[in-house]
């Protein structure tokens, strides 16, 4: 990762960028906000559906086997993976076997982070995404900056650019008439493929169920046709029962781009369709760490809403590039310590104030600013270690200075005199901090608070009596 | 009544008219104040930039000086979501998880102090003067503080309060990173504060110091000095450094 604050500096320049978030983000938070207004029990539904993501994830020892074990059951392979990197190889074979040179996947955030789209086309696979959002960055040669909206940083504008350019689709602004074009541009695709591979966004251990939201249809014509059908999934996505899976529907699409419920909700049944075979990739990479990981534990509940993008403040600033990963926002903060490559770990967690609108947005009760904290202290060992070490130097001045009423004072006094007797290289410090020119740096007072308070104290006459206890221990 | 003030060391030190103004509304409504001259920082910066080691023996410290009976009323929202949630990662143990438990008791923002004992109908105090308030994070989602507050300034006569859904969204202060992301910062503090200043207000009222110190710090450097004043809310009632006109 280039310097962080200069990768926010470029960010906050690209004036297309900036619109595009600004006008993409509006809509996406008043239409939430409509949805949960219609929903009079929202702050029910959340706590169910916290309930059921913290069950699933204490459980999930319990319930990975059996789901393993009805999907098996019922003819449904399934493929364990403990990194990406086996991950793609497992999917690279079964397209080996039966020679597929062209496959179709709709949208999977877990394809994305293990790399599965660049494995299969190293060995011969043409993979071609299905998803309009997908497609576009697909063909744009970029990667999604949001998980559930990949091209959430393009205007209309150079989504139509685009499109047009790259696949011969004839040039528009308008969103409904692009995804049209598009999916009938993809229809031939379609017939074409002989491999579906598709996320899932939930997986039912009691019946076998896997779960897939979407609102394209893409996702089902490509399971649907295709021979064979690969589903990937992040090993936290098992829930319980068909009640706990409904139980998440209920938040799922109001939380993500508030809508009612999204367009196709697909229960596939544990048996695979006739003359189709199914594969069900289990994947760890780094969840195994997450769950050991005391209360960062609480990451795994995650269901992929992206409420939490739509709410933060940097990331409406930064977009989703700036976090150098394929998680941004505040849970891809949260997710970097465990699935993260460690050229973002270092760094990422800078990219948040606190201001908890992810915590107070999250539709399964995730404390993201909570854990974003805790982050932080993971990230030490990745970030460069001067910086770690000055960081450190400076804090544990700071202590000192706090550690006691005399060096409270002195270390006020010198801040006071540092301003009179150095202005320049006082400005100059406070500059490298950031605070200069356009936001002044705050002045030492010339008296303390505590000083005035006991001061007027000592005036019998405003007090009528002197308090003795305000002159020092309560 | 006898309540014990906090007020951090970042009003202390840099907003101390803001400071007199809480010890003043406390004792207009007949809290008899005290003040131990010990206390400094209550160790939140350390906690927010990952390093809970050397928090701690400010928390420590915190913890021993605040081991007594009285409610502690802290002016600021972020300090007392520090105390009285986020000491929890620190792995307090023993007499030390004693004391916290006893604070985490009786440790109040100001506004919710007051309106939560009743003391909030026996303010009076007058303002002319139209005013926004911005809602810092912490005192929103942590302390919950927004009703409070509303409340108590609704005892403030004669002034026009008025809302921004701006004012909800975060200010870009976030203690380490104004420094460590300072454009970032100030690019969310300029927006928020464009927002309200299209309300007109005469003061921003916080309920913060490193917010008001951060979007004060925006305004000066934006050369706003003479159309708005960012305050901490306890200077409208008791006009402790208000500026007027
Ligand atoms: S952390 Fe919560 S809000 Fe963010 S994507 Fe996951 S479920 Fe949605």
């Amino acid at each position: 990762m280039t310097d962080l604050r200069d990768t926010v500096r470029e960010k906050l320049a690209d004036r297309a960028l900036q619109e595009a978030l600004a006008r993409s983000l509006g809509i996406v938070r008043d239409k939430r906000e409509g949805a949960l207004a219609e929903l009079a029990s929202f702050g029910d539904a959340v706590d169910a559906a916290s309930r059921v993501r913290y069950q699933a994830v204490q459980r999930l020892r319990e319930l990975l086997p059996q789901l393993e074990s009805r999907l098996v059951g019922e003819g449904t392979h399934v493929l364990w993976a403990r990194d990406a990197a086996e991950a793609c190889r497992k999917v690279v074979d079964i397209a080996r076997q039966r020679s597929v040179l062209r496959c179709v996947m709709s949208k999977s955030m877990v394809a994305e982070e293990i790399g599965l789209d660049a494995a299969l086309k190293a060995a011969g696979t043409a993979v071609i995404q299905s998803d309009l959002g997908e497609r576009v960055v697909q063909l744009a040669h970029q990667r999604p900056s949001h998980i559930t909206a990949p091209c959430l940083h393009l205007s209309a504008a150079e989504v139509g650019r685009i499109l047009h350019e790259r696949s011969g689709i004839e040039l528009s602004t308008d969103p409904e008439k692009l995804s049209r074009s598009v999916a009938k541009a993809l229809r031939p695709v379609f017939f074409d493929a002989q491999m579906a591979v598709s996320g899932i966004n939930m997986a039912v251990a009691e019946t076998g169920h896997l779960v897939l939201v979407e609102n394209e249809g893409n996702c089902r014509m490509g399971y649907t046709l295709a021979p064979v059908h690969v589903a990937v999934m992040g090993l936290e996505k098992v829930v319980a029962s068909l009640q706990d899976a409904g139980t998440l529907l209920s938040v799922l699409a109001r939380s993500a781009m508030g809508q009612r419920a999204t367009c196709y909700v697909s229960l596939l049944p544990p048996r695979p369709f006739p003359g189709q075979e199914r594969y069900l990739v289990i994947v760890d990479n780094g969840r195994t760490d997450a769950f050991g990981a005391g209360p960062m534990r609480d990451c795994l509940r995650c269901i992929r809403c992206g409420a939490c993008l739509n709410a933060c403040p940097v990331y409406e600033r930064v977009g989703g590039h700036a976090y150098g990963w394929t998680y941004p926002g505040p849970i891809g903060i949260v997710l970097a310590p465990f699935l993260g490559p460690s050229e973002v770990r270092g760094e990422i967690s800078n990219l948040c104030s606190l201001c908890g609108a992810c915590t107070e947005a999250c539709p399964v009760g995730i404390p993201l600013d909570r854990l974003i904290v805790l982050a932080r202290g993971l990230s030490h060992p990745y970030r460069p270690a001067d910086a770690v070490r000055k960081e450190r130097r400076f804090l544990k001045w700071f202590g000192a200075a706090m550690g006691g009423r005399l060096r409270y004072r002195l270390s006020h006094l010198g801040h006071r005199l540092a301003g009179a007797w150095f202005p320049e290289r006082t400005r100059q410090l406070e500059a490298s901090l950031g605070w200069s020119g356009t936001r002044a740096a705050p002045r030492p007072a010339a008296e303390l608070f505590r000083k005035r308070f006991r001061k007027r104290r000592e005036l019998p006459s405003e007090l009528g009596e002197r308090d003795q206890g305000g002159r020092r221990d309560a | 009544m006898k309540v014990a003030l906090f007020v951090p060391c970042l009003m202390d030190r840099f907003l101390p008219d803001a400071g007199m103004a809480v010890a003043r509304l406390l004792e207009s409504v007949g809290a008899q104040v005290v003040c131990d001259s010990r206390q400094t920082c209550c160790g939140q910066p350390a906690v927010n930039a990952g390093h809970p080691d050397l928090a701690r023996k400010m928390a420590l410290r915190m913890l021993k000086l605040a081991d007594h009976e009285l409610p502690v009323v802290v002016p600021s929202g972020s300090c007392v979501a520090m105390m009285r949630d986020a000491y929890g990662l620190l792995d307090l143990s023993g007499e030390d998880a004693e004391r916290w438990s006893s604070l985490r008791g009786r440790v109040f923002e100001l506004a919710e102090f007051l309106v939560h004992r009743g003391l909030a109908d026996r303010v009076t105090a007058r303002l002319d003067a139209r005013v926004v308030v911005h809602h810092s994070c912490h005192h929103l989602r942590h302390v919950h503080g927004a009703g409070p507050l509303a409340a108590l300034l609704g005892r403030l006569v004669g002034a026009e309060i008025v809302e921004s859904p701006q004012a909800l969204q975060c200010c870009g202060f976030g203690g380490v990173f104004s420094v460590k992301l300072p454009e970032l910062s100030v690019a969310l503090g300029r927006a928020r504060l464009q927002a309200m200043l299209r309300l007109e207000p005469r003061y921003i009222a916080l309920a913060d110091a490193g917010c008001a110190l951060h979007l004060g710090g925006i305004v000066e450097g934006d050369g706003l000095s003479s159309r708005v004043q960012v305050v901490h809310y306890a200077q409208l009632f008791t006009g402790d450094g208000l500026e007027v006109g």
